[in-house]
């Protein structure tokens, strides 16, 4: 008889621990409220973060024309700062808004959204320079092509760091500060004249800026001429970040959170954005550490200086990381140190360690095991 | 009471294998069939010890005659000194196909050895003037007669007009000494600037192995770009290799059976299959590792895989019986002996999926030289 017990009860913790271990978190309730499936709560409103994701996909992608035209600094100034009607059908298309639409937003700019804007708009800036190089072949101490990727004289392809880097220092610090913000708004009168309250709207607006869409499906390969596809560093959930899978995790925690936070379940909605920020850095952690573990396994120096570029971004963007990352400031240095040198240097075999060096400190940090 | 303790440690034993399970998230990992047992470092000297620093030396070797037969031929271009030539080329070339399985590691790609001296265009054939082992021999023209060129030049062209494929039509191509009479300093300087480029890099390659092999043989891990990794991917690429530009594209099989003769490997010394069948048994030799027992077949047997390991040995053994069944050169026999290319091809491609799929997975290996980043 107290063998069938124990052996119930043994049982009965065996399903505790599946059921647990199926669900994620499983956190006190204090009231029963169901998580929707795809972010639809009628007062959610953040159309401002989705033009910005939008300016930045435009303005990056008027940056990657400089491998086959002359950039003008003009047009660079115009976007950085949505002046001057700058966004074009040439380089905003697909996108939620039109170009046209873009330019009307004059209250949304790049320049004002960015942390640390002077030092981004610095390397758009080198892009028109370089743009100028774009017919000369590439050579240590030379700007130019390397194969298909425009880069300056020491191999760094400055639009990876506008595109990856803005990453960090646009969304990830505008979502980070959104959280924040809604784990201490007010929750129980609207804001004036509008349907929600200061924490739905904090918390609307960290999601927008992440850059996915309402009904996001972390297993959907999205086509590029989806208007409501995961952009930027949403883009990079699929792209880089799916052996960590931070979109399905991080989109989860939003839903809960937004759930939550209609519930005054705090300490969901505080458990959602210890994940959701987790997840975020993870995203631009995980795609460096990948660029730098395909850059031993190249052939070719363009591919190899591209994955050093990207991984450079993605380690400008961790700048903008939260204070109790695991990844130190000592070991954040060590990375900046070594992708900040000269590329045709650090593909040399003397320095091969070095690439190893940054791959484990990524590996180690963040407890990559792949 | 013995009994029931027994009973709930039976099921805390059962529920701790599902909570780790659980909690591992055990994505793509490799069957952990006792592979602890296995000395990967042993491995990897093996590789290195036995075949990768002894083959770039080889090759170092061979490149010092190829080089002082080309300069013997620049000088004095004659049918004797031709012969010489052609023979130190192939030699040369032959032992190219030992180290090739060794190109995508650190050394040979901070050189860009496999560009500069045998590139095959890569593995997705688009451009129909100029793909697989192509020569470019419009652009080598122009380079002799203008006298301005770079060889170190990031692209495609200047790949097609240096190298093996680049000497073999200065040595070999059609009236080759013929053409020695007009714009002569021109065409010397630039022969020889092939073959001293060629031994730069590999020379650069041999002092290199000599900083990277305490980093290769230390790194027992085989995530991307681990030299595990590395190995079973240049492997899985290999195969690739043999089945499209090698064998499959002059063949016709991206092309409708259109068949391109003058796109095989070694187009102008006649020995594509010679080459490629060389190539082949370096890999088997790399699987193997000579039956020291220290090699990727021993790690699989390790690994609980003897089916696949036994599977994997017999094929590499038909298809290199298959390959050697093409008679050279292969130019030729891209359409007189269809059958038999028809054949090898077949069991190359069994032979591919064989290492690209299953070994890649028995080891844990991710196969990544696909990877193109597009933005």
């Amino acid at each position: 008889m107290k063998v069938k017990l124990l052996k119930v009860a043994a049982l009965l913790i065996l399903g505790g621990y599946l059921t647990s271990c199926k669900k994620d978190n499983d956190n006190d309730k204090p009231r029963e409220y169901v998580v929707p499936t795809s972010y639809n709560f009628g007062n959610a409103s953040f159309e401002e973060t989705t033009q910005a994701v939008n300016m930045l996909i435009g303005f990056q992608s008027y940056l990657s024309k400089a491998t086959s035209r002359e950039l003008s600094q003009d047009t660079v100034n115009y976007l950085w700062n949505n002046t001057n009607g700058a966004f074009k059908e040439d380089y905003v298309s697909n996108l939620t808004y039109s170009p046209d639409q873009l330019n009307t937003f004059t209250g949304v700019k790049l320049s004002g959204l960015a942390k640390n804007a002077e030092a981004f708009k610095k390397y758009a800036d080198s892009m028109v320079k370089i743009s100028t190089y774009r017919n000369d072949v590439a050579e240590q101490g030379k700007p130019g092509k390397v194969g298909s990727r425009l880069v300056n004289f020491s191999g760094l392809e400055f639009n990876q760091l506008v595109a990856k880097g803005l990453m960090g220092a646009l969304q990830l610090n505008k979502v980070f500060e959104n959280l924040d913000k809604s784990a201490s708004a007010d929750n129980n009168a609207n804001v004036s004249g509008n349907s929600y309250t200061a924490m739905q709207h904090a918390w609307d607006l960290a999601f927008g800026y992440v850059g996915i869409p309402k009904d996001y499906d972390s297993s959907k390969a999205y086509a590029n001429t989806e208007t409501s596809r995961p952009l930027a560093i949403g883009g990079y959930f699929r792209e880089r970040a799916r052996p960590i899978g931070a979109g399905g995790t991080v989109f989860a925690a939003f839903l809960k959170g937004r759930a939550a936070i209609d519930n005054k379940d705090y300490s969901a909605r505080d458990a959602a954005i210890t994940t959701i920020k987790e997840y975020l850095e993870k995203t631009l952690a995980v795609s460096a550490y990948t660029y730098l573990s395909l850059s031993k396994t190249r052939g070719d120096d363009a591919a190899r200086f591209h994955d050093y570029s990207e991984a450079y971004g993605f380690t400008i963007a961790l700048e903008y990381r939260a204070a109790n990352s695991k990844l130190t400031a000592a070991n954040y240095q060590k990375l900046v140190d070594i992708l900040k040198m000269d590329y045709w240097e650090l593909k040399k075999t003397e320095n091969a360690t070095k690439v190893d060096e940054a791959i484990s400190i990524f590996k180690t940090t963040y407890g990559f095991d792949f | 009471m013995k009994k029931s303790i027994m009973a709930l440690m039976g099921n805390i034993a059962v529920i701790s294998v599902i909570f780790l399970a659980c909690s591992k998230g055990s994505k793509d990992a490799p069957d952990q069939g006792g592979n602890e047992n296995f000395d990967k470092t042993a491995m990897l000297t093996y590789y290195a010890d036995k075949m990768i620093i002894p083959g770039y030396t080889a090759f170092q070797q061979k490149i010092n005659a190829l080089q002082a037969a080309t300069t013997a031929f620049a000088n004095a271009p004659s049918p004797a000194t031709q012969t010489e030539a052609i023979t130190a080329l192939k030699t040369a070339h032959l032992q190219y196909q030992y180290i090739e399985a060794f190109n995508n590691l650190t050394p040979a790609t901070s050189a860009t050895l496999e560009y500069s001296v045998n590139f095959c265009g890569g593995l997705t054939n688009t451009d129909l003037l100029l793909n697989g082992f192509s020569v470019d021999s419009v652009t080598i023209e122009n380079n002799i007669s203008t006298g301005v060129y770079n060889l170190s030049e990031y692209s495609n062209k200047s790949f097609y007009s240096q190298g093996f494929p680049a000497l073999g039509y200065l040595i070999t191509g059609p009236n080759a000494i013929a053409k020695f009479t007009t714009n002569t300093a021109n065409r010397v300087i630039y022969i020889n600037d092939v073959a001293k480029r060629i031994k730069a890099l590999t020379d650069q390659v041999v002092s290199d192995w000599g900083i990277y092999r305490t980093t290769f043989i230390s790194n027992t891990q085989s995530n991307v770009g681990s030299p595990i990794g590395n190995l079973v991917n240049q492997m899985a690429y290999e195969m690739d290799v043999l089945k499209g530009p090698r064998i499959g594209w002059p063949f016709g099989k991206q092309s409708n059976g259109q068949v391109f003769s003058t796109k095989v490997e070694g187009y102008f010394t006649d020995n594509s299959i010679a080459l490629a069948v060389a190539n082949l048994k370096n890999l088997k030799l790399v699987y193997t590792a000579g039956g020291s027992r220290k090699g990727f077949s021993d790690y699989l047997n390790t690994l609980g895989k003897q089916n696949l390991n036994s599977l994997i040995t017999s094929q590499f053994d038909i298809t290199l019986a298959k390959l050697e069944a093409i008679p050279d050169p292969l130019s030729n026999s891209l359409t007189a002996e269809a059958t038999a290319v028809n054949t090898a091809y077949g069991e190359i491609q069994k032979l591919l999926t064989l290492i690209k799929t299953d070994m890649a997975s028995a080891t844990g290996v991710q196969i990544s030289f696909m990877d193109n980043d597009g933005d």
